[in-house]
């Protein structure tokens, strides 16, 4: 399976590019993903604690088991307005 | 990227846009004579904070997911109170010194209901919508994503 996940911000600008392409296995959670993000790039580390999950453009809890061809995007803290 | 601050639909009025945020016409949108009150809020990019000297505010978004979160958001304000009419507005890209970044407002029969709705979109926008900005400062080598 494999998903897409979205960067936006200081993630995008950290890591150069605006989406990932991931292959995971079925059963994989939110969490599950933005762990092994985090080992593999250390500016996802440093946001992690920080970070809301998006699924197909909804937030949702890390438990969310993921689907393939899922967006998954890596919401840093928001600052609008 | 979305241009165009999308159409008025019914009694909501929710979009983002590249442009000058069209104030007059959102503040004529608001009127209804059911209304004896009309609550706006504008945030506007500031010159100076602690110091630090602004040239402009860049914004991004996820844009899909801003604009589904900005209409959850007056879904919800309009269960907490009666609100005849409401406008929810971003700019995106490039907001220059004393522009317009946001433009949020609401009509109701009295004024008390205007004002803490007003005050309860902006406060949730912040937090809730999918929305970054990017502080452009004068060296450009300090130009930060906030955080907040």
């Amino acid at each position: 399976m494999t998903i897409r996940v979205l960067l936006f911000s200081v993630l995008k600008d950290q890591l150069g590019v605006d989406h990932l392409a991931l292959r995971i296995r079925p059963g994989t959670t939110g969490e599950g993903v933005l762990h092994e993000l985090a080992s593999q790039y250390p500016i996802i580390a440093n946001y992690q604690p920080y970070i809301r999950l998006a699924v197909n453009a909804s937030y949702v809890t890390g438990e969310v088991v993921l689907e393939d061809g899922d967006d998954v995007a890596l919401i840093t803290p928001t600052s609008g307005g | 990227m979305i241009v165009d601050y999308q159409k008025p639909v019914g009694t909501r009025w929710v979009g983002l846009g590249n442009e000058a945020i069209p104030e007059s016409k959102a503040l004529q949108f608001l009127r209804d004579e059911k209304c004896g009150a009309i609550s706006v809020f504008a945030g506007t990019t500031r010159k100076w904070t602690n110091g630090q000297q602004t040239t402009s505010l860049w914004y991004e978004a996820y844009e899909p997911m801003a604009l589904s979160e900005m209409q959850k958001l007056v879904d919800l304000a309009e269960g907490r109170w009666t609100l005849h009419r409401v406008v929810v507005l971003h700019r995106l890209g490039t907001v220059p010194l004393e522009q317009v970044s946001v433009w949020i407002g609401v009509s109701t029969a009295h004024r008390a209901d205007a004002f803490n709705a007003c005050r309860w979109l902006i406060d949730h926008l912040k937090t809730e919508v999918p929305i970054w900005k990017k502080d452009m400062t004068l060296d450009t080598r300090d130009s930060t994503w906030l955080d907040r």
